[in-house]
């Protein structure tokens, strides 16, 4: 085989700079590649003329490689009838998950053509958001001042068989009264009075009986000179 | 046409604007109708070939990540959409001859003659090749692409389309020069 129809002869330099000539001739070679080729075909006139040759086959098909073709009228509407039609079918057998899919699809899509900085930024800010939500989270569920409780609720203050219970006393009871009444259930005043005339009884819890807060605020509640008793909440 | 101007279309497709999608069709369907023709020798399936190309563009936007340029992202649909069709065409009857340029006042017999000679003969060049290497032909001489660009409308490795082109080349160089085609060229 000779070196002109790049068979076997041509060695194994030329052949490298063969491989890159179509695109020194097309124009589209660039950077070291292309000053190779230009250097080498300053001095080689094998390699010229395969350019020659080249630019040849190019230049034959640009001239004579003629296609004429036009749509025809109305090609474009089917077509877009074609896409339609096939989304309406997608949609169908998806269902509303398809749908959400779809979507999921076409934001993604835009995410990905959005440019790096801003996609940075809506990062960003969407752990912004997570991280406040999870800091409003923790704090109702910790508790710290949203429980409410209310007055009447009968678990009262049971510390080590102990009950705490608030009593208003009507205005006209005796010192002598009071006294009777808290010695029957071996109770004593801890605090108070408030300024609303409450004070806050200490009452040991009898085991013997099957209700004893119950019992115990009976005690008081059935007094004619007792306005209120209230188990005080736990805290 | 800028590249810029073909990602802002692009974009717009991706929001399904129609627009935009009908502008890159009317934008490309010139050189795609060329090229699906030169891949896969018939006119008869020009258009359903140009209208599976569109429709995978306009399905497939979404997921263009612009690591490409459009036209070469585009270019490789419609390569897949002919090799395609070729499978499909091997079991079918060949094409009847496409008929010839239609002639013009200035044509005379002698130009008429050269010209239909040297068509037919470049038609059986381009015939003796494989679709693979009438593809890397194609988007090289008539298109004007990189080899780079070339291998990502192919999905081969760089090497692999230097390959293609290098024996393309040389079928070629038998074949043409056999009728002197360079020097008939004016």
């Amino acid at each position: 085989m000779t070196r002109q129809d790049g068979g076997a002869g041509i060695d194994r330099f030329h052949q490298e700079i063969w491989e890159l000539l179509p695109w020194y001739v097309n124009g589209t070679l660039e950077g070291r590649e292309f000053q190779e080729v230009k250097d080498h075909l300053d001095t080689c006139s094998f390699c010229q003329e395969e350019v020659t040759r080249l630019h040849e086959i190019g230049t034959t098909i640009h001239a004579v490689e003629d296609f004429a073709w036009s749509p025809r009228p109305g090609q474009f509407s089917r077509l877009m009838a074609r896409i339609e039609a096939a989304q309406a079918l997608r949609e169908q057998a998806g269902g509303w998950w398809g749908g959400l899919r779809a979507r999921f699809i076409e934001y993604r899509s835009l995410v990905k053509v959005t440019p790096r900085i801003i996609r940075l930024g809506l990062v960003a800010e969407f752990a912004l958001v997570l991280l406040l939500l999870g800091v409003i989270f923790w704090q109702s569920s910790s508790g710290r001042g949203l429980e409410y409780r209310t007055l009447s609720g009968v678990t009262g203050q049971m510390q080590e068989g102990k009950l705490r219970i608030r009593v208003v006393f009507a205005e006209d009871i005796s010192e002598k009264e009071i006294r009777e009444l808290l010695a029957a259930v071996r109770g004593n005043i801890v605090k108070g009075p408030s300024p609303l005339g409450a004070y806050t009884v200490e009452l040991p819890l009898s085991g013997s009986s099957p209700d004893p807060v119950g019992a115990l605020l009976d005690h008081f509640r059935s007094h004619r000179k007792v306005r209120l008793a209230e188990p005080v909440q736990a805290r | 046409m800028p590249p810029d101007d073909d990602l802002a279309l692009i974009r717009r497709v991706v929001a399904k604007d129609r627009q935009a999608f009908e502008a890159l069709y009317h934008r490309y369907y010139p050189r795609l109708s060329g090229y699906l023709f030169r891949l896969v020798r018939r006119k008869d399936i020009i258009e359903e070939l140009l209208n599976d190309v569109m429709f995978v563009l306009w399905e497939s936007a979404p997921r263009f990540t612009g690591k490409s340029q459009v036209s070469t992202w585009i270019f490789g649909i419609a390569y897949r959409k002919a090799l395609k069709a070729l499978a499909r065409l091997s079991k079918k009857p060949p094409e009847p001859p496409a008929a010839a340029r239609e002639l013009t006042d200035r044509d005379g017999p002698e130009d008429v003659m050269m010209r239909k000679e040297i068509r037919d003969t470049l038609k059986r060049a381009l015939d003796a090749l494989s679709p693979e290497q009438r593809a890397v032909i194609e988007l090289t001489f008539q298109h004007g692409f990189s080899y780079r660009a070339i291998a990502e409308v192919i999905g081969c490795p760089v090497n692999t389309v230097k390959t293609r082109m290098f024996y393309a080349c040389r079928r070629l160089r038998q074949l043409l020069p056999g009728l002197g085609i360079h020097s008939r060229l004016g």
